[in-house]
């Protein structure tokens, strides 16, 4: 079986659900479908088939197997969540055309052409953010500017590399390629100080639109640096990518915290607490040994879950009032539970509080982080309490007495996904093991780590 | 009429001497980051294209000088029937930059892009493909940061990506390559074509 039918069959579903878009329920459902069956055609595809694409092999390792599997389980629950609360019409099959393209990114064995198809699946993206709304576009075409900048900075970078490979003794390269990938991947992963576009897709864009940016496309960019990490161990010995990954982290990491305790609504503080946790991400994959990197590819699935789970309690707000601004959540609670249940464990999670999943994955990051520089660990720590104190000031608001009309209680569909997605968190923060170990075993076979 | 007509420009057009093209590369671009109004910006872009195109047909293969070209005209087409369509006129109370303003930070851009061709030429690298490729990025992205609204910036992003791709292509000789940014810059047309329509719908 041919690793090309898991880029084929989303490019020919789309189309079918474009038709259906005006029987939304139906076409979230049928691309719903798509992903489930994508899902069980990734472990039927045997590791190591191969195809040629474009003239470039396009191959399925054990790296890009877990990655399709990760992201495509995440696509499923996404579009299944547009039956019962519509994204914009687009969302159904525009989603199958993103993953088309990231699936072809993370399994082509060319980083020049993963680029281009990375970008060509973010400016999708950009029609999904704007969705069927009028007036402001100043969201999308801020994804729309930061994707065309980064993806020309990347390129260069890959057309160094290879420089780099014909006249190894000239060492001139390395800088200019670091540079140039601190600011590209900076860019596209909403690092600080290029982070403004993020909590303005969180405000602006449907909330299941933003979780396809942050827990999908974003773990796909992160797979394309890993991979530089793997084919060029260069990066993490002789160049200074390590230390700036630690420092953008830490800096991302605190900037996100204190941004996302200073928020009046909940889109962005979802965003705010999205890009602190990033900076987590970050300084895990700079530390570079086993332990940062495994903690790190943990932390990557957990932010994505948490994400999620806060994406779809934050759709089921919007659906059921007119804003998510913590001066109009009053009565939330009593009305919503199960949604006000995902604000919660979504935000303790994401800040690193036990027993959820994100703090699993952030102690490793801390354990990591004090066996090199006691200093980062704490700031850390730091970044993590104010990530939590904005969510606290989010809960008091859901918990706030009633103030307007009458709030409509979330669809039932809705709330089982959310109280699934809590589940999955609780299960993974009290046994981490369970998605430790795997990650554990592809680091170390992959040779991720230094 | 029409094929001597077109055969006339094309005569006219393969005659222009490098310096001509570089030239009219500066009028297009800096057209596009002064002038907001679509009905001068797009044939602008439209002329920047054929000149890239031009430009790039002394450096590499033909059949890569004509992808360029053939794209630029796909993307100004797409962006024309937009702007026509919506009637754009700029955005709904959004105050442009005053024109002699731009002007003035046009100039002071121009002298930068010179500035780095001069100091910072990338090696291996024609002079002309150096200073079209600065030029083109820094009136891209000014045109990017001084306007507001989705085709101005457009047009901006358009020609940044331009000066990329003028470089780009003197570096990778790979067909499929071009091919995949000329999708890559129709996708992004697209785009900015949906957003323009967009931002004057209701919300």
């Amino acid at each position: 079986m041919s690793p090309l039918l898991l880029i084929l069959i989303p490019l020919v579903m789309a189309p079918l659900a474009y038709i259906l878009r005006r029987l939304l329920p139906l076409a979230a459902l049928l691309s719903a479908a798509t992903t489930l069956a994508m899902i069980m055609l990734c472990l039927e595809i045997p590791l190591g088939a191969s195809a040629q694409v474009l003239g470039r092999e396009l191959a399925l390792d054990p790296l890009s197997r877990s990655a399709l599997f990760f992201l495509l389980a995440l696509a499923t629950a996404s579009l299944s969540y547009a039956w019962p609360i519509p994204q914009g019409q687009l969302f159904p099959s525009f989603v199958l055309l993103v993953l088309a393209l990231l699936i072809g990114a993370i399994m082509i064995r060319n980083f020049l052409i993963a680029v281009l198809l990375l970008e060509m699946a973010a400016i999708i993206a950009v029609f999904l953010i704007q969705g069927d709304r009028g007036g402001s576009t100043g969201a999308a075409l801020g994804y729309l500017i930061v994707t065309m900048v980064a993806a020309p900075l990347l390129l260069l970078a890959s057309w160094l590399f290879d420089l780099y490979a014909l006249h190894p003794e000239d060492l001139t390269p390395i800088r200019y390629i670091v540079t140039l990938l601190a600011l590209g991947f900076g860019l596209l992963l909403a690092a600080v100080p290029l982070y403004p576009w993020l909590p303005a897709i969180a405000a602006e864009a449907p909330a299941m639109v933003t979780a396809l940016v942050v827990s999908i496309i974003e773990p796909a960019i992160l797979f394309q640096l890993l991979s530089l990490f793997s084919r060029f161990p260069w990066l993490m010995t002789e160049s200074q990518a390590p230390l700036i990954m630690i420092v953008g982290g830490l800096l991302t990491a605190l900037v996100g915290g204190i941004m996302a305790f200073s928020q009046g609504d909940l889109g962005r503080l979802l965003a705010y607490s999205a890009i602190s946790d990033l900076g987590c991400i970050l300084v895990g994959l700079g530390m570079g040994s086993t332990s940062g990197v495994a903690a790190a590819l943990l932390h990557v699935v957990n932010r994505s879950i948490s994400v999620l789970l806060g994406s779809m309690s934050l759709g089921a707000i919007r659906h059921c009032l007119p804003t998510d601004s913590f001066a109009d959540l009053g009565g939330v609670a009593r009305r919503m539970p199960f949604t006000t249940m995902g604000i919660i464990v979504a935000g303790l999670a994401l800040g690193g509080f036990p027993p959820f999943n994100g703090f699993a994955s952030r102690w490793l990051i801390y354990h990591a982080a004090m066996e090199q520089d006691p200093t980062s660990a704490y700031l850390l720590i730091l970044a993590s309490g104010c990530v939590i104190l904005g969510h606290v000031r989010a809960i008091r608001a859901l918990f706030s007495a009633p103030k307007g009309a009458k709030i409509e209680r979330e669809p039932w569909a809705a709330a089982a996904m959310i109280v699934a997605l809590i589940i999955l968190s609780l299960a993974m923060g009290l046994y981490p093991q369970l998605a430790l170990e795997p990650i554990l075993a592809l680091v170390e076979g992959v040779g991720l780590a230094r | 009429m029409t094929m001597p007509l077109l055969t006339q420009i094309l005569e006219f057009l393969s005659s222009l001497s490098m310096r001509q093209i570089i030239a009219g590369l500066l009028f297009t671009s800096s057209t596009i980051a002064i002038i907001e109004a679509w009905l001068l910006s797009l044939p602008a872009l439209l002329g920047q294209y054929v000149l890239i195109g031009l430009l790039l047909s002394r450096f590499v293969r033909p059949e890569m000088a004509m992808a360029k070209a053939i794209t630029g005209g796909v993307s100004c087409l797409i962006l024309l029937l937009t702007a026509w369509h919506a009637g754009w006129r700029g955005g709904p109370g959004v105050k442009a930059v005053p024109e002699p303003f731009r002007l003035f930070v046009v100039v002071l851009a121009g002298i930068a892009a010179y500035g780095l061709f001069v100091t910072y030429p990338l090696q291996g690298v024609a002079e002309e493909i150096n200073f079209a490729c600065y030029w083109l990025a820094l009136m891209g992205f000014l045109a990017v940061a001084l306007n507001r609204e989705p085709l101005p910036v457009g047009l901006g992003l358009l020609t940044f990506k331009s000066g990329f791709e003028v470089l780009y292509a003197t570096l990778e000789g790979s067909l499929t390559v071009a091919w995949l940014l000329a999708a890559v810059n129709i996708l992004a047309s697209l785009a900015i074509a949906y957003l323009a329509s967009m931002r004057w719908e209701e919300p």
